[in-house]
């Protein structure tokens, strides 16, 4: 016997989870950013810091706050913690990293 | 935050602005070497500027994580006490985020329970009544 609503989510435990997630990423890349701008990065070495620190910062996440099951936290966790806020921090890291690396230079 | 991921906070940022300036006078510097002479190969950013930045963001991160608390709550009626859990976030399965609503002692439902037309007013008079003749 199958019950309708045996898989129920909390939609605001989702959204203060996710918006705990977004403050930590936005910040760790925007200083990032900086950090390549300083240390004038070009082309794919300022990305593939992007990537890499995008990852760590991931990794520390999913280690510290999830104790390895993000899928306690999130509905669909490579979504919501990989790839849903990628652009968004994509786009500032780029942006403090030009502001960083015009001033420096 | 504690004063840990604000002392966090406090290096990361002094190692990045030192990088940052650090970093702008080399460039200064190379900037006037090619001006005396435009051929001369210019040297890269020395290694500790480098570090440095590293360094300030790797304190950044940590003192961004640090300074995340665990959750606690307060529960609202009843004896009031301080529930500390060792959760930094919340379940998502509805049964045990409401869990933690009776833990609290939390209607999640507060905002339709508690409107005019669901309230039983007269024994919320009654109650009203009481306490006026109590404190009276």
């Amino acid at each position: 016997m199958s019950y309708r609503f045996t898989d129920l989510k909390s939609s605001k435990s989702g959204s203060f989870n996710n918006n705990k997630l977004l403050r930590i990423q936005d910040s760790t890349m925007l200083t990032a950013g900086l950090s390549a701008g300083i240390l004038q990065l070009q082309s794919f070495a300022g990305f593939g810091m992007f990537f890499a620190v995008y990852i760590l910062v991931n990794l520390i996440f999913i280690a510290w706050f999830c104790k390895f099951k993000p899928s306690l936290y999130f509905t669909n966790p490579v979504h919501k913690i990989w790839v849903k806020n990628l652009f968004r921090e994509l786009a500032g890291f780029v942006m403090t990293w030009t502001l960083a690396f015009t001033l420096v230079r | 935050m504690s004063i840990l991921s604000k002392s966090f906070y406090f290096i990361a940022w002094i190692q990045i602005i030192h990088s940052g300036v650090s970093s702008y006078e080399f460039h200064q510097i190379v900037k006037h070497i090619i001006l005396e002479n435009p051929d001369a190969k210019t040297p890269g950013l020395p290694d500790d500027v480098k570090l440095e930045a590293l360094c300030g963001l790797l304190f950044f991160i940590l003192g961004t994580f640090i300074s995340q608390s665990k959750l606690k709550y307060l529960s609202i009626r009843g004896e009031e006490r301080i529930i500390e859990t060792d959760e930094y976030l919340k379940p998502i399965e509805l049964n045990k985020a409401s869990s933690t609503d009776v833990v609290i002692n939390n209607d999640p439902y507060g905002e339709i329970n508690y409107l005019p037309s669901f309230v039983d007013i007269h024994a919320k008079r009654k109650l009203f009544k009481e306490y006026l003749h109590r404190s009276l």
